[in-house]
């Protein structure tokens, strides 16, 4: 597979701005079916068996998998063909432009906005009703909702505030999330079917299978579709993914197989599940509402209630914090096309958070959640989110007809344009058939086109920005074929010492040294967009470069990415780094961490070598090392210590001391034996060995680094899981020694196999 | 046996078939597309008999 980097066209030629692609296929598949299974599915399914009745339920998944899978294949072409920051919003901006476009971006942006209520209202409602299930708070049965709707006012505000303080939850732990929540209601599915099994009685939950007309399934497939969009957001991750054009499309497909397969499951297990007992199936769902999934589930195993419930408070809260930040993210870009305020585009120094384009969202979610019920919401959604897959299967036609030619795609669909033009009838179909359900919902979703065309009309069709060019994203090779030293620097402090014992070990081993300086962006905004911060990180990776003064191969990168440990994890991987210097102040900030909470998750996923340099008092950039200390015991981390101490007597016409803490046990002529292989690897004049008898190893060789420059030490293979870390021993001599510090990791090439599962790489 | 049941399952298998015949077609596009590194969508149009 090529090796490729994602590189950004830089006005300066000295610093390399590039983007971090972190996420893999996995990545954006979970990101997807977690968006996509969010909330709906348990507000909707138990009102929605209300409706159509048992075996409407299923038809209504099964039509709606197809019609979602349709519109799947539109939006995967764009984004393969379109990979940049790209949502709906963007897609059918290109398409369309002008007011069309204009019209997208606020629908977009209210439809994400309402689905945040929706998520809100959906864990309210589950948590009141496991509240109920308490005698303590038997109270809540009384306030006729009002209960349900301060909760979700409240979790609203805790989710904007969090948003607001640029924290949020993507990649690995957004992911698991989803998985968690897809195997959850995956196992819940496939109980139900086991139940079917055992107990075939159940099965007269079925009749009969069509409840009230199959023109109600027309409805039920409008008001459960807020349950098939979400995908749209992998689109939204297109700057952030490894090999876009084949990753985004297939993850979009998959989100929409898997959570098609996990709502047939579920909808099967709550019919199987309900125990109707006088009453007709619709019946029973009926009464139940929003709750009644939940109610089925609890019938079916024992704590399937509870995990229900948990799973849906769960899944709400990660849709919620996903749904805040996506709208926010299409205000924000609407204030960046001048569509709407510029302030919106404003970005808060602070935080680095688009703060009034957040505020504006929050208003939304806030109101919505507090102002309409439950099903008036979740068709409102549906309406704004048909509406807008609707644009994008036009859209589709239109960009393959006009542009094909000059795109490059990555994807492309086949049955063209039958495909997206049976998924936009449907889609018309519907989104008019959902006014039978709420006409509150369609009243709501008018008003908000109709404000629209006046805004659009009397302020943004003279400011517009004429259509921007598609961001191109140059393509480079970033692999060379020789050794790579990696330089990660944020602390200016001790930047110019790390990359002076970087430069001298790369002199030695004739390497490529890369000085790379991570910029974190939070999730609320385009990591593009990031570029806009870390003018200061120039200046200090050029001063790194320039003091260098030897003659090495020296590139300086500054690498945007919301994570300052992924970006720093993946720009290793994809450059095939050999060796990892990073600096360390010396000690960690919380128990529990051997060198500080993200050097050590850095070190633990590092695939390459490692030296972590903790700079001494007495230290200073280009300082002379007349005398190496190497604490060994011939352990595997020991070769490295000693390949480093090689590199830098080369540099710095040195003498080595490998010192080692005799147990009484040992004899001299053992030990000596032992330590034969690292003192003949130096030159005989320049080596020898120095060994004591002790029972405090850290003492002694603490006291034997004040005679002496720098020490170096290999990791100590003290256990499982020091063998994947840095040795407790070389942590504790390192955090206590005024001297410089060198501690090595050698790369053991072991992951456990969830790690190589999940992390597959794809460079 | 009720007609409504024997139509409902049907739609529901042929629904569902459907999708996974186009996940099935529409990844071995990608994968099809990745391997030649054709990019072009008229070559495209052309080599997958689109």
């Amino acid at each position: 597979m090529t090796e490729e980097v994602k590189t950004v066209k830089s006005k300066s030629n000295d610093v390399q701005p590039e983007l971090s692609r972190e996420l893999s296929l996995f990545h954006l598949t979970m990101m997807g079916a977690g968006m996509m299974i969010g909330a709906g599915v348990f507000v909707a399914t138990g009102i929605s068996i209300g409706i159509s009745g048992s075996g409407g339920i299923l038809i209504t998944f099964a039509l709606n998998g197809l019609i979602a899978i349709c519109s799947a294949m539109s939006f995967a072409e764009l984004s393969s063909a379109l990979p940049a920051a790209g949502g709906a919003y963007t897609y059918i901006k290109q398409s369309f432009g002008g007011v069309i476009g204009f019209i997208s971006g606020w629908i977009n942006w209210f439809a994400l906005a309402v689905a945040g209520s929706l998520y809100a209202i959906t864990f309210s409602t589950y948590t009141i009703h496991l509240l109920k299930s308490w005698e303590l708070f038997a109270f809540l049965e009384q306030g006729a909702g009002w209960y349900e709707k301060i909760l979700a006012v409240a979790v609203a505000i805790i989710f904007i505030l969090i948003n607001f303080r640029g924290v949020s939850e993507t990649g690995n732990s957004a992911s698991m999330i989803a998985l968690g929540q897809t195997v959850t209601l995956g196992i819940i599915g496939i109980i139900g079917v086991f139940v079917a099994l055992r107990d075939p009685s159940r099965l007269v939950n079925f009749e009969p299978f069509i409840g009230s007309g199959w023109s109600k399934i027309l409805v039920t497939m409008g008001f459960t579709y807020v349950g098939f969009e979400g995908f749209e957001v992998i689109g939204h991750a297109g700057e952030e993914a490894i090999n876009p054009k084949k990753n985004i499309p297939k993850a979009i497909l998959y989100a929409v197989i898997i959570v098609v397969t996990t709502y047939l499951l579920v909808a099967f297990a709550a019919v199987v599940g309900a125990k109707p007992e006088g009453q007709t199936i619709m019946q029973w769902f009926a009464a139940r509402g929003a709750t009644g999934f939940a109610d089925a589930i609890k019938s079916l195993f024992p704590f399937g209630g509870i995990l229900v419930t948990l799973a849906a408070i769960f899944s709400s809260t990660s849709a919620l914090n996903a749904t805040i930040y996506s709208s926010a993210r299409v205000s924000f870009a609407m204030g960046r096309d001048g569509a709407l305020p510029p302030k919106m585009a404003e970005i808060s120094k602070k935080r680095r958070v688009p703060a009034f384009a957040l505020a504006m969202s929050s208003i939304i979610i806030i109101f919505v959640a507090a102002a309409l019920p439950v099903e008036d919401v979740a068709a409102s959604a549906d309406i704004m989110f048909l509406l807008i897959f609707l644009l994008i299967n036009v859209s589709v036609i239109k960009i393959r007809r006009e542009m094909g030619d000059d795109l490059e795609y990555g994807f492309m669909m086949p049955f063209f344009p039958l495909i997206p033009i049976i998924a936009l009838a449907a889609q018309l179909i519907l989104s008019i058939w959902l006014f039978d359900m709420s006409a509150t919902a369609w009243i709501a979703t008018g008003l908000w086109i109709v404000s629209g065309f006046i805004i659009y009309f009397t302020y943004s069709k003279s400011r517009i920005k004429e259509e921007e060019p598609i961001p191109i994203f140059k393509e480079r090779k970033a692999v060379s074929d020789e050794y790579q030293i990696m330089v990660p620097v944020g602390n200016p402090d001790n930047a110019g010492i790390i990359s002076s014992y970087a430069c001298s070990v790369a002199k030695a081993r004739k390497a490529d040294v890369v000085f790379m300086s991570v910029v974190q962006v939070p999730d609320q905004i385009p990591l593009s967009q990031g570029r806009r911060f870390g003018a200061e990180k120039n200046e200090m990776l050029n001063k790194l470069r320039n003091n260098c003064e030897h003659d090495i191969n020296i590139s300086n990168i500054i690498r945007y990415s919301h994570n300052i440990i992924r970006g720093i994890i993946t720009a290793t991987k994809e450059r095939r780094t050999d060796l990892v210097v990073l600096g360390w102040k010396g000690y960690a900030k919380k128990r529990g961490f051997e060198l500080g909470r993200k050097m050590d998750r850095v070190i633990e996923r590092l695939t390459c070598d490692l030296m972590v340099v903790k700079p001494g008092k007495d230290e200073r950039p280009g300082r002379k090392i007349n005398s190496i200390l190497i604490p060994s015991n011939a352990g595997y981390h020991s070769i490295m210590a000693t390949e480093i101490a090689k590199n830098l007597i080369k540099d710095n016409d040195a003498t080595v001391t490998v010192f080692t803490v005799k147990r009484k046990s040992e004899s001299y002529d053992r030990i000596r034996r032992r330590l034969r292989t690292i003192i003949n690897q130096f030159p005989e004049d320049r080596a020898r060995l120095k060994i004591v008898s002790s029972d405090d190893v850290v003492d002694e060789i603490l006291y034997e680094s004040h005679k002496h420059d720098i020490l170096i030490l290999g990791a100590t293979q003290e256990g499982f899981l020091q063998q994947m870390l840095l040795g407790k021993i070389s942590e504790r001599i390192a955090m206590k020694c005024d001297k410089t510090v060198i501690l090595t990791k050698k790369d053991m090439g072991v992951k456990s196999w969830i790690k190589r599962w999940i992390g597959k790489r794809e460079y | 046996m009720d007609i409504t049941l024997i139509i409902g399952l049907s739609i529901i298998f042929v629904a569902y078939a459907v999708t996974w015949a186009f996940i099935i077609r529409a990844n071995r596009i990608i994968n099809k597309i990745d391997e030649t590194g054709i990019r072009d969508s008229r070559d495209i149009e052309k080599a997958l008999d689109l």
